[in-house]
């Protein structure tokens, strides 16, 4: 029973009451379950540290599955140990943040990605194929870095990681250009795809939202010097780069400067080959 | 960055399917906002044209500069900036401590304590493909989107450069004497 479903749930809670679940308060001290809850995460990266090791091939050793069911096992533990008591509040030496009690269906959805990934690793190794071993080593990953990103301090702003989230999620939908396939143009399409990737422009040119879409701009980058806003990137005519022709866009991109002849911040294309 | 490379994303860009999006400007603090000081800016930082590479230097290595320096630019986080907001380029991606959103970046130059000195070319390319740390933590926030969304993507080749690249880097220490 989760401890975060309870606590949104007065019913639910009152049903494992019933049903002799612990009274949440009772469990512990607050330095008590948040020293639990960090020995229970110090395992989980023990365990993923471990078949960091094994996957790349730095030690032999036929370990894969008793760690990823280590993982898999426990899982459902994590579901169990954000009591109301145990919080930054209660004892300040936690990193978890007040919104895992503040979003809670959030972060239980976050938590019910964690299971999923545990056991898709599982199945994954059972196959033995490295490949499926690291996409589902990835996924768990993932998993890990969406609830951190979130909800444990030091974890860096939520902004980012819904903007991460999302752009994973849209990035095939762009990559799929039906478009491009039909103008002989497909080989140059697919290669640009790979250096947008490669050059990061997804990760700031989408703004965080539920109505984010890839490359469209709007993000809002906070630095020392103000906000900056970035640009669509989207070829619409009016508030995109459709009216560009290319050779007004390779200005842009490697001289820095626009169509209409004002500079534009892009980043350098030419850097001093050895820093001074 | 390449002429070819510029075109190539051009096309990509062209490709996708248009978005009518107007985008608030920017809100910047004084004097940053005036755009017109972009251009004595350029000229003190901005070299425009193609990625050179240096002869001396093997395939790998200059395949990794070009993505490390130019097409992904790293430091545009991993390096510290001066007020104008300029990258310090004798202090190339040894950390920056008023990274985005304002978090501290870390240094990942092969320094023994600082940087990523004790990692092996393994746990960089592994890092880059998967965001798992030697250590078994997950890569958060910044870099957990470039992961997702760039090096996880890259071909395992090119991994293999900007770890031959980092590999190769000045080992710096966080903080330089005086900075």
């Amino acid at each position: 029973m989760s401890r975060i479903r309870t606590r949104v749930a007065p019913v639910a809670l009152a049903l494992a009451l019933f049903a002799g679940g612990a009274w949440a308060q009772d469990a512990g001290k607050p330095k008590d379950l948040v020293e639990y809850r960090q020995a229970v995460m110090s395992s989980l990266g023990g365990h993923t540290g471990a078949i960091g090791r094994l996957v790349k091939g730095q030690v032999d050793a036929d370990h894969l599955m008793p760690h990823a069911k280590a993982i898999a096992a426990t899982a459902p533990v994590v579901d169990d140990i954000w009591w109301e008591n145990s919080g930054f509040d209660d004892y300040d030496r936690t990193d978890a943040l007040p919104e895992i009690w503040q979003q809670p269906e959030d972060f239980q959805a976050k938590i019910d990605d964690f299971q999923a990934a545990a056991e898709g690793l599982v199945e994954a190794v059972e196959t033995g194929e490295r490949g499926r071993i690291v996409e589902g080593f990835k996924a768990l990953g993932n998993s890990c870095g969406g609830c951190h990103d979130s909800y444990r301090v030091r974890g860096v702003a939520v902004p980012i990681a819904r903007a991460a989230a999302l752009a994973a999620c849209l990035l095939p939908a762009a990559l799929a250009t039906p478009a491009a396939a039909q103008d002989g143009s497909a080989g140059r399409v697919e290669r640009g795809a790979y250096l947008v990737h490669a050059a990061g422009c997804v990760t700031c040119h989408t703004r965080e939202g539920d109505d984010a879409v890839a490359l469209a701009g709007g993000r809002e980058l906070d630095t020392p010097y103000g906000t900056f806003r970035t640009p669509n990137l989207t070829p619409d005519q009016r508030t995109g780069i459709g009216a560009w022709s290319q050779a007004e866009f390779v200005r842009a991109l490697r001289h820095g400067v626009s169509p209409a002849g004002e500079p534009v911040l892009t980043r350098p294309s030419r850097i001093p080959r050895t820093p001074a | 960055m390449k002429r070819a490379d510029a075109g190539a994303i051009y096309a990509y860009l062209q490709s996708l399917e248009p978005v009518t999006r107007a985008v608030a400007p920017h809100e910047l603090r004084f004097p940053y906002g005036f755009r017109v000081l972009l251009w004595p800016w350029r000229w003190l930082y901005f070299e425009a044209g193609a990625y050179e590479p240096d002869p001396q230097r093997g395939e790998r290595w200059n395949r990794g500069a070009y993505l490390v320096r130019h097409l992904g630019h790293c430091g545009e986080c991993h390096t510290p900036r001066n007020w104008m907001g300029a990258k310090i380029e004798a202090r190339h991606l040894a950390g920056n401590p008023d990274g985005p959103e304002g978090n501290s970046v870390p240094n990942i130059t092969p320094h023994p304590e600082d940087g990523i000195g004790e990692w092996s070319r393994v746990d960089l390319t592994f890092f880059l493909e998967t965001g798992f740390q030697p250590d078994g933590d997950v890569a958060g926030g910044g870099m957990g989107a470039v992961v997702s969304d760039s090096t996880g993507r890259l071909t395992a080749a090119d991994r293999e450069a900007i770890a031959e690249y980092l590999m190769g880097l000045e080992p710096l220490p966080s903080k330089a004497g005086g900075e």
